[in-house]
């Protein structure tokens, strides 16, 4: 539309264009944004899924800076601040629920970028850089689940961070002391609600924030990646799209439309709250964690209490980190030379995505 | 209380309409538009000379006939078949007052389902002038249908002046009738824009293709532009007691003082803008790019925009079928006072056969559970009474029946929800009766693990 | 359909999508002129483009443009996202192709501001956790504890509040907020006046006129009762 606008219009906007431009540059992002491409094939679809990240995360920066005018985290005033906002402040449920609703939303979607870019072979050189910085983000992004779920302060959020910790606590050598120091105090009370709303609000946007920017850089110096067999296509059959405006345009609509999926979870089923937690009560019976955490939490239940020597809860977190360290190595294993090592890396892949999936469902039906 | 009712377990009857319903108002909104859409359209192709457009309307009109004429046709006669079992009370008072509306809706239904066929079968047959002029016979006898059925629908919100005069002219052409007749036939163009750009999505022929993706979405236009103030217009129109209903809230516990009202209406509010900035970014500035996926995907939240609104303008009416003339469960207003002094079971023809039959006060309560609380409630389903009467024994529920039977708003809180319980004393206690029933099995069940 | 988009076109001009936008500069009367700059290129062209000119003119020009419109795809509006550069003759397209550039803005202004209609009311403070105090009255202490000559800051409900024992005996009470800034003023029995330390306003200690200093108005004062040696102030 700029573009359009700008031809059609007159002189006066041209000269604010050139004054713009003198200082800020425009013409060369401009024709940077005209020089990227965005090639076309039967997968193209996935490109859309970092977009809508971006855009869910956007969504989650405001809703949450507006959840923190009226947010106290106060032991005390945690859980009734929450049911004010849900309750008497305007729009507050609105609010509070595009930040749960797009919470998970944003978590799902990364995982589906994260497995297409991974079936894509994106880690390749000279993406690796890439590769890393999303799979931080991803971290990030499950330890804002994990925090954010405390500061409501109701009861599953309560049992669900003492049970967290408790696997953090059982890693060798740091997990007492990170456990601990997470927790501010042996139990579960105002340091854990202080220290969890610190990270929440500050350490993981910054954190979050300048590895966006990082992988975006990367993304405009590398250009979109091209799966294998696109790339082995004869020049004349490689087919592109403009990013500005077609794909753009395009990727404005989907955004719509996640928007639009976005709302109708919020006004249909808005979030709810469960009762204030009972540091002294029982657990809930049938307590489960977030979804994105049932697959880990389902594998340890697995896991018998003492295996040799070494304790169940520990083997089973260990096992599950070196099952997903694979995705760490594998830009150094699948350089792209070797089509035994590549078809490795996919299967490996495959293992890792139906057992997260398997795990995931498993632990919601049991 | 004088037909027999149609049970329908755990879904209840509500959402058999409901569903119907639904089905039926994107079919018959498309078919209403689609109507002025091939007309226009039509005319288009042989002011153009432009033989692609006439190939592509064939095919269109094809997928047009069967969605509309079949589909169409089937859940609206489905609706009248649904309501009239659900409730047939409620449906005797509508036929009764618009007998001859109704008679008129189905004589031009008839006529419009023969001229689409005639429409249909006849292309390449007859003269381009004759299938132009069955075209816009088609479009003419699509609008009337809605001409007046639409009187019949806004009369249940706004029966307006003929509370008082009882003259079915009254009641057809009531308050909202206007606005909403707009209202619908900008939503119908909308419509018919957003299924003909799934359809011409799939054109091979590229310019065509973008052309026709510029085209359809020309068709929101007119709801982008007036929709707002017709909304206002009709809101205006709408009475105000429902509005207030919207912001004090028919559901507000544990979501906030929100109404699942209020949140419709946003939720209509949000998709309708979105729609229209979709409309612009996507087939407007880049016909080209707007492939069949994203025709589905934006019928799919049209649709959901269409569906959200309907499903608000549904709720505004509660608790009545007529406002403020007959209740949703088919009991007229004025009847309240009466049925409770001289007792609810006797005053039906059919409820009195029933309870003739019942053999326990247990039964006759189920008889009384039929008749007043069915039509929204089931027992273990949807709006579950099981749920809705949590821990309360016999007693407590029998005096909150009482409760219920008030009518008195300050001393029933529900009389804004709900439609006021009638019944004598020992009517009630079979009630209370029934109900316990389904409360102990509710007991029961959460010992079960899990 | 065709026919009727013109009329909407300027009704919509009229009423409608633009009110409340704040966008006024393009919601002139004048649909062509409703973007401002945008109307030297193309509009020029049309002469004017008024509705009931075009009206005519666009049965006509619609066979023309859209049939130039699909043999030359190349030149659709569409993809490039505006007509003006094709530097194609059919100025009717574009004078609604205008219109619609101006109409969009428009009423994608109004729909922006439904969307932050919700922030602004989020932030805007309701007092639904911090009730009005609705006290009337409050025992302040024993008359033992303030002597002659001495005055006492006190919480009366939500509002600070001042009571004074002036040397003639009298007990007198007003409200602590100074009347210039809202700050909270005390009693100095050194200087024996109701002072406001912020920028220095001073009251008289028994009426609370304001007597020095930048305070327009005198304290709001309150009634004193003295029962059984206890101090009671209530509203006047």
């Amino acid at each position: 539309m700029t573009s359009g606008t700008e031809k059609a219009s007159g002189k006066k906007k041209d000269s604010l264009l050139q004054w713009l431009d003198e200082r800020l540059g425009l013409e060369a992002a401009f024709k940077f944004a005209q020089k990227k491409q965005v090639p076309i094939h039967k997968n193209s679809v996935w490109y859309y899924a970092g977009g809508i990240a971006l855009m869910l995360m956007v969504i989650q920066f405001a809703s949450g800076i507006l959840l923190m005018v009226y947010y106290v985290p106060g032991l005390e005033a945690a859980h009734a601040s929450i049911l004010r906002i849900n309750s008497q402040v305007d729009f507050g449920w609105f609010f509070r629920s595009i930040h749960s609703w797009g919470a998970n939303l944003l978590i799902a979607v990364l995982a589906g970028h994260l497995f297409s870019a991974y079936f894509m072979k994106a880690y390749r050189k000279p993406r690796e850089f890439t590769w890393y910085s999303g799979l931080i983000l991803l971290v990030i992004c499950l330890g804002f689940g994990f925090t954010g779920y405390l500061l409501p302060w109701d009861d599953v959020s309560f049992f669900a961070t003492k049970i967290g910790l408790d696997i953090a606590s059982k890693m060798p050598v740091v997990g007492e002391a990170a456990a601990s120091m997470l927790r501010g105090g042996h139990n579960i009370g105002q340091g854990t609600l202080s220290r969890f709303f610190m990270i929440h609000v500050a350490v993981l946007p910054l954190l979050c924030l300048g590895l966006m920017a990082l992988h975006l850089l990367f993304v405009q110096m590398h250009g979109m990646s091209e799966p294998g067999y696109f790339k082995k296509l004869e020049a004349a059959k490689r087919t592109y799209e403009k990013f500005f405006p077609n794909f753009f345009l395009k990727d404005l609509l989907v955004w719509l439309l996640a928007l639009n999926g976005l709302a109708a979870l919020v006004t249909l089923y808005p979030w709810g709250l469960g009762p204030e937690a009972d540091p002294f009560g029982a657990a809930p019976i049938g307590i489960k964690p977030e979804w994105y955490f049932l697959a880990p939490f389902q594998f340890l239940k697995l896991v018998p209490p003492h295996i040799g020597p070494i304790e169940g809860e520990l083997f089973g977190a260990l096992l599950m980190v070196v099952a997903c360290s694979g995705m760490v190595i594998v830009p150094f294993f699948d350089k792209g030379e070797s089509a035994g090592k590549a078809k490795i890396a996919t299967y490996y892949g495959l293992v890792l995505l139906l057992g997260i999936i398997a795990f995931t469902i498993w632990g919601a039906l049991s | 209380m004088n037909y027999p009712v149609w049970i329908v377990p755990y879904l209840g009857g509500g959402w058999i309409i409901g569903i119907i319903a639904i089905i039926h108002v994107y079919l018959s909104h498309f078919a209403v538009g689609g109507g002025a859409f091939l007309a226009i359209t039509e005319g288009l192709a042989y002011k153009r000379k432009d033989d692609r457009i006439y190939e592509y309307l064939k095919s269109h009109s094809r997928f047009f006939m069967i969605l509309t004429s079949v589909s169409g046709a089937v859940t609206g006669v489905a609706i009248w078949w649904a309501i009239a079992l659900v409730n047939p009370d409620g449906t005797a008072i509508l036929i009764q007052n618009f007998t001859l509306a109704w008679a008129l809706e189905y004589l031009f239904f008839a006529a419009e389902l023969a001229t689409v066929f005639v429409y249909y079968y006849s292309w390449d047959k007859v003269s381009k002038e004759m299938h132009l002029f069955l075209a816009r016979l088609y479009c003419f006898l699509s609008i009337m249908t809605l001409v007046i059925i639409n009187g019949i629908l806004t009369f249940m919100l706004t029966p307006g002046l003929w509370i008082k005069t009882h003259y079915w002219l009254d009641g057809f052409l009531n308050p909202t009738y206007f606005p909403s007749l707009i209202m619908r036939l900008l939503i119908m163009f909308a419509i018919a824009g957003m299924y003909a750009m799934v359809t011409s999505s799939r054109l091979k022929d590229e310019d065509l293709r973008t052309y026709m993706a510029k085209y359809c979405a020309k068709w929101l236009l007119p709801i982008f532009l007036l929709g707002p103030l017709v909304a206002y217009w009709y809101i205006a129109n709408v009475p105000q007691a429902t509005m207030s209903t919207i912001f004090t809230g028919i559901q507000s516990s544990g979501v906030g003082n929100f109404s699942i009202l209020a949140r419709t209406l946003y939720l209509s509010l949000i998709l309708s803008g979105t729609i229209v900035l979709f409309a612009y970014f996507g087939p407007y500035l880049n016909p080209k790019g707007f492939t069949f996926r994203i025709a589905i995907l934006f019928l799919a939240c049209g649709l959901g925009a269409t569906g959200s609104t309907e499903y608000m303008r549904e709720l505004l009416r509660k608790p009545y079928v007529v406002y403020n003339y007959v209740y949703s469960n088919g009991i007229r207003k004025e009847d309240v006072p009466r049925l409770s002094q001289e007792g609810f079971l006797t005053a039906g023809v059919w409820s009195k056969a029933c309870t003739a039959q019942g053999e326990n006060n247990e039964q006759r309560g189920e008889v009384m559970f039929r008749y007043q609380c069915m039509s929204c409630h089931t027992p273990t389903g949807y709006r579950s009474m099981k749920k809705l009467l949590g821990e309360r024994d016999e007693d407590a529920i029998y005096g909150f029946l009482t409760m219920l039977r008030e009518t008195n708003p300050e001393k029933n809180q529900y009389l804004g929800i709900m439609p006021p319980l009638t019944g004598k004393d020992d009517e009630l206690k079979d009630l209370a009766k029934y109900l316990s029933t389904i409360n102990k099995a509710n007991v029961n069940l959460t010992f079960k693990p899990n | 359909m065709e026919e009727q988009k013109p009329e909407e076109n300027s009704e919509k001009h009229e009423h409608g999508g633009c009110g409340g936008s704040a966008k006024d500069s393009s919601c002139s009367p004048s649909p062509c002129g409703s973007s401002g700059d945008a109307k030297s290129s193309a509009c020029d062209g049309n002469g004017g483009c008024h509705d009931d000119k075009s009206n005519s003119e666009k049965i006509s020009s619609e066979k023309a443009s859209s049939i130039g419109n699909s043999e030359q795809p190349s030149s659709n509006c569409g993809s490039t996202g505006g007509c003006g550069n094709s530097g194609n003759d059919d100025s009717e397209k574009c004078s609604r192709s205008q219109f619609l550039r101006a109409a969009v803005p428009c009423v994608g202004g109004v729909w922006a501001l439904m969307a932050a209609y919700p922030i602004y009311s989020y932030l805007t403070p309701n007092g639904g956790d911090e009730p009005e105090s609705k006290v009337s009255s409050v025992t302040v202490g024993d008359i033992k504890d303030l002597p002659p000559g001495s005055g006492k800051n006190f919480k009366f409900g939500s509002m600070p509040a001042l009571i004074t024992h002036t040397k003639d005996g009298e007990f007198h009470a007003f409200s602590a907020v100074c009347t210039h800034l809202g700050c909270t003023v005390q009693f100095r029995p050194e200087k024996d006046l109701i002072w406001c330390a912020c920028h220095g306003g001073c009251y008289d200690p028994s009426s609370g006129k304001n007597t020095a200093g930048p305070p327009p108005k005198p304290l709001l004062a309150l009634k004193v009762e003295v029962v059984k040696d206890k101090i009671i102030v209530s509203k006047a």
